[in-house]
């Protein structure tokens, strides 16, 4: 293939806008460390199939699934902002609706996320009735 | 050119563009009914983010806001949403998966990529299956 970029352009690896690759690339990484948080996400819900209010808050609380939740948690919401926020950007063509959604899509992870985080930290401190 | 002059005045007669491969006139194929569903699940798994925040919340709250969840999660429309939720989870990371194999820059061949779709949905049916059975085990058979 003909190389029509300079040689230090291609060490930069950067193309005319200089960025846009950093959402490619953090959907990569979040998706592989959603792999194994997933699994443990999946298998701690199956665990909890059922259990008391007692039983579940106090593993929730527990500082191994806490910390386990909240990392599940954190890098999902990341995942889905810039998967739902890259549906948009294809599928939207009015410009108006296209930045309100992505605004919403953003503030509603940011807020969704915020109130998981609060719920596993309370749980966390013990301060649960 | 000659068709268009005689009819002085009007808009000239144009035949309908061709119109590029949508959802409605696209031959169904596996490798894209993977693609459509690798989005629609992740939308899926958005609004069952409200879900997971509604029980984190209510298990927060207290006995009495746990005990209402759990109980509209045991009745039909709960237990479907959880199967659905579960579902598009599983494919979700197998086909994600299938996503990072190709990042690697193989698996592009039209056969591969078919099997490969192939194992995605099976993937995702035989784990949530496992997923369930396992749940049912635990809870003792309801």
């Amino acid at each position: 293939m003909a190389q029509f970029k300079t040689p230090l352009g291609r060490v930069r690896g950067k193309g005319s806008a200089k960025d846009g690759t950093k959402s490619f690339w953090h959907q990569r990484l979040s998706a592989i460390a959603l792999i194994p948080l997933a699994i443990i996400f999946v298998s701690f819900m199956v665990a909890l199939t059922g259990a008391s209010h007692a039983t579940a808050a106090s593993a929730m609380g527990s500082p191994l699934f806490g910390v386990l939740i909240l990392m599940f948690i954190l890098v999902g919401f990341y995942h889905l902002q810039i998967g739902v926020t890259h549906i948009i950007e294809d599928y939207v063509q009015w410009d108006l609706g296209k930045f309100g959604l992505i605004i919403a899509v953003n503030l509603g992870c940011l807020g969704l996320g915020l109130a998981c985080i609060l719920s596993v930290l309370k749980l966390s401190f013990g301060s649960a009735s | 050119m000659a068709e268009t002059e005689a009819g002085a005045g009007k808009a000239p007669i144009m035949r309908p563009r061709p119109l590029s491969p949508h959802l409605q006139i696209y031959r169904w194929q596996v490798t894209m009914a993977a693609s459509v569903l690798h989005r629609l699940s992740g939308v899926g798994l958005g609004i069952g983010t409200l879900l997971l925040t509604c029980w984190l919340l209510a298990l927060a709250d207290g006995p009495q806001s746990y005990g209402a969840l759990q109980g509209f999660l045991a009745s039909w429309f709960g237990r479907l949403m959880l199967l659905g939720f579960t579902w598009a989870l599983m494919f979700h990371m197998c086909n994600g998966i299938r996503h990072l194999f190709w990042d690697t820059g193989r698996g592009f061949d039209l056969p591969d990529a078919n099997r490969t779709a192939i194992a995605a949905f099976a993937g995702s049916v035989l784990l949530s299956v496992l997923v369930w059975v396992l749940a049912y085990m635990i809870r003792g058979g309801v």
